[in-house]
């Protein structure tokens, strides 16, 4: 990955915030993508980046999501979205504001509806233990 | 709790609830884009609200045993780093 892992961190914060709680599930997510993406400061990064996100509002959130994309390497976006609804899913629970975000971060990393839906789809059908928000 | 079961009576996430929620978020980012809107980034601070209002909470013994089990399968079949493999090649 050649992404600055602050800029991963930043939209992986934002996915956090979209059920406002950083559990014991998604600690041991980022804990197993630390360890994948050999990043063993990515936890305090973002723990950092949840901090520093911790008192905007929606609007500022978004801007701040702009801004870091801007930083996303070439051809990495995909990812990015990729790795930000695994962690919105580690709880086990998919909710509608999960997914109104995981749609918003596309929007804001240039990925393609159809493109981000591909992904929703195949990682949805691939986890059969995860609950659809009713 | 209304969620449908496959026959192996595993959580089916092809029902019509997921297809729901996509179609939510598809007309909700439609309505953006025609009043030209920037996306918009949700953010809660209220873990709870969805539990008080009725929905499936994630934290009973049910969702944690759920995220267990995918934290597990995750581990044992390697599948997060083959998806980072994957994605980041």
């Amino acid at each position: 990955m050649k992404t600055d892992p602050k800029i991963l961190s930043s939209f992986l914060a934002a996915a956090v915030w979209a059920d406002g709680e950083y559990d014991e599930f998604e600690k041991e997510f980022v804990s197993d993508l630390a360890e994948g993406l050999e990043v063993p400061t990515l936890n305090a990064t973002l723990e950092a980046e949840i901090k520093a996100t911790e008192n905007m509002d929606e609007d500022a959130l978004a801007k701040y999501l702009e801004t870091a994309a801007q930083k996303v390497a070439a051809g990495e976006g995909e990812g990015i979205l990729s790795l930000c609804l695994q962690l919105m899913c580690a709880d086990s629970f998919l909710a509608q504001d999960e997914v109104d975000n995981f749609f918003a971060f596309a929007d804001i990393l240039g990925v393609d509806e159809d493109a981000a839906t591909a992904i929703l789809d195949e990682y949805v059908n691939e986890e059969e233990d995860l609950i659809i928000e009713e | 709790m209304a969620l449908q079961k496959t026959a192996s009576g595993k959580v089916d996430k092809r029902t019509k609830e997921y297809k729901e929620l996509v179609e939510r978020a598809k007309k909700a980012r439609e309505a953006q884009k025609k009043a030209a809107k920037k996306p918009v980034v949700k953010k809660s601070t209220a873990a709870a609200k969805r539990r008080a209002d009725g929905h499936l909470d994630q934290r009973t013994k049910e969702g944690k045993a759920a995220a267990a089990r995918m934290a597990k399968a995750r581990k044992a079949q390697n599948s997060l780093v083959n998806r980072i493999k994957r994605l980041f090649k």
